[in-house]
């Protein structure tokens, strides 16, 4: 067996392993519904149709991923925009594209990152471009899709878009004053945001004084702080998982960490957090064992994105930041978060195969600059 | 990966990677606040805030004559409601008549039925129905041998979620009730009535 199929044969067994235990998390935070399977019964189909997704991608030459990019990103935009006026409204945001004929809802912005984040690789690495421009055509991309996303207004997706830009700018190798003006000028759009929205305030004012209106806007906090301590050290007395399910908003995809807490207590969320660091810390290694450059930027940055998610996500569920609306990637439930994951995580695996081969001279630029 | 641009994204994200774990540690030290050090204060908050107590009635003792016939006696007894409407299989209404055909159901039998509940949501429990088979003219014998017949009530702690619904499985119970004793009438107390 070469070791292109040993990597995806291993990189396949670790997928399923970590989606089945998503899927055992979304079983325990609705054990005591009507149907406890409604949704981890799905959350294994999606499973299923991901690792498909994932395959299918890491086959792919990234040579042919690079071209596919940019209008992929276009063709996101464009249904972003559609999304905003005749999408789905679920939990007070029109986020979801209903498809014809079906049942089925997809969340646009979930399913663009793999497009998106190539994109910005790709502008960002253009050697024949000066670092002003470079910065300009990034900037304007990220600002549109953030833009997009503000407008449904999903403020925890628009957040990691935002926050992948400044970081990948860093790994790129642009100078400070381009990372640091970027990471002081999404303030301005973030006061507006919460200017904006009533919601967004009420939630800040919750977080530095959560004990003030425990009924209302501090509601959650008070509750993930129940589900931890209902954990304890190895989980709740027989793995019970009666808080999350009686008092936790989502408690299968929104709350899932702190429902994992719940059932397996301090150990499982600690081994859960462990995970997540080994993984990034894997992204880091298979990126600088990368010759090509764009692919070893796309690399890192991929795993960047999952992280911040994830991170994002717990930081929520541990209460060290103000409530928003986050998936954790693997754990929670949802079809368009999966199969954006799996996608991510196929390019990069392409990246990876094809940026270990190729010479650090990519042979498309050098017809370029010809 | 030798050259600058190598070295320096080595570098760099080494860095981001260095700020990542401490935003991970940030979080465990948060988990580990709420699930060890401040475990007690949000468990009684979680007590106080969800957890409710009910009382489960004692089972009277029974009155005989001094000939040991029956002339007053109790029964515990858990009125089992099925919605019918919200029947959703043949095995959940398989069981709703099993429970239907059963009759009577002890608190500890109803314990150990309370997990089967979350599974058919249409079942609903009521606990604190007496049903007296009663004789008439006794009630002031009754009231005599009051503290001997009466026992002493059980307890039950059962959890609502934030609906003010019980939520299944969650029912436990504090303490048995203890049944009242039985009284026999002496041939004297008998020719009084």
């Amino acid at each position: 067996m070469t070791d292109r199929k040993v990597i995806l044969g291993n990189l396949v067994i670790g997928l399923l392993v970590i989606g089945l235990g998503g899927c055992a998390a979304i079983y325990c935070a609705r054990a005591y519904g009507v149907n406890p399977w409604h949704f981890a019964g799905r959350q294994v189909f999606w499973l299923s149709i991901g690792i498909i997704f994932f395959l299918l991608t890491a086959q792919i030459p990234f040579r042919n991923l690079k071209k596919a990019a940019l209008p992929a990103a276009g063709s996101f935009l464009i249904i972003l925009i559609l999304t905003a006026f005749f999408g789905k409204e679920v939990n007070n945001m029109r986020g979801w594209l209903q498809i014809p004929f079906t049942s089925i809802r997809i969340q646009p912005s979930e399913l663009a990152k793999p497009a998106f984040l190539l994109s910005l690789c790709l502008l960002a690495s253009k050697e024949s471009w000066g670092e002003g421009k470079r910065y300009a055509a990034t900037l304007f991309l990220t600002a549109l899709f953030c833009g997009l996303i503000l407008i449904q207004p999903d403020f925890g997706s628009a957040t990691i878009y935002a926050a992948v830009f400044p970081l990948l700018l860093i790994c790129a190798g642009f100078r400070k004053r381009y990372t640091l003006s970027t990471m002081f000028g999404w303030i301005p759009p973030t006061i507006l945001f919460v200017m904006i929205h009533p919601y967004a305030l009420r939630r800040i004012k919750a977080f530095l004084a959560p004990s003030d209106d425990q009924l209302g806007a501090a509601w959650h906090i008070n509750q993930f702080r129940i589900t931890m301590a209902n954990g304890g050290w190895f989980g709740a007395d027989g793995n019970e998982v009666t808080w999350a399910n009686a008092y936790l908003p989502l408690s299968h995809s929104d709350s899932v960490f702190a429902t994992l807490i719940e059932a397996s207590g301090l150990i499982g969320g600690t081994l859960v957090l462990l995970g997540f660091c080994v993984m990034i810390i894997l992204f880091r290694k298979a990126a600088l064992e990368t010759k090509n450059k764009e692919a070893r930027l796309y690399i890192f940055c991929a795993g960047l994105m999952l992280i911040i998610q994830a991170f994002l996500h717990i930081g929520v569920n541990t209460t060290i930041i103000p409530p928003t609306g986050l998936p954790l990637p693997f754990f929670s439930y949802g079809g368009s978060n999966l199969a954006g994951v799996m996608l991510l995580l196929g390019t990069a695996c392409s990246a990876y195969r094809s940026g270990s081969s190729e010479s650090q001279i990519d042979p498309e630029t050098v017809k370029e600059d010809e | 990966m030798d050259d600058a641009d190598g070295q320096r994204f080595r570098k760099q994200s080494g860095l981001i990677i260095a700020a990542v774990l401490l935003w991970a540690a940030l979080c465990f030290g948060s988990v580990v606040y709420f699930t060890v050090i401040q475990k007690k204060y949000y468990r009684q908050k979680a007590l106080e805030t969800a957890w409710f107590q009910g009382r489960i009635p004692a089972l009277r003792g029974s009155i005989y004559s001094s000939d040991g016939t029956v002339l007053a006696s109790s029964r515990l007894e858990f009125f089992l409601f099925w919605k019918k409407d919200k029947v959703k299989d043949a095995a959940e209404a398989l069981f709703g008549r099993k429970l239907y055909n059963g009759a009577e159901i002890s608190e500890k039998e109803l314990a150990l039925l309370d997990p089967i509940f979350k599974k058919y949501p249409s079942a609903v429990w009521v606990e604190t129905r007496e049903r007296r088979k009663r004789l008439p003219g006794i009630e002031h014998l009754e009231q005599k041998y009051d503290t001997v017949l009466r026992g002493q009530d059980g307890l039950f702690a059962v959890m609502h979620d934030r609906y003010g619904r019980r939520v299944p499985g969650s029912l436990k119970i504090i303490r048995a009730q203890v049944p009242g004793r039985s009284v026999t009438l002496s041939p004297g107390e008998e020719n009084q009535q």
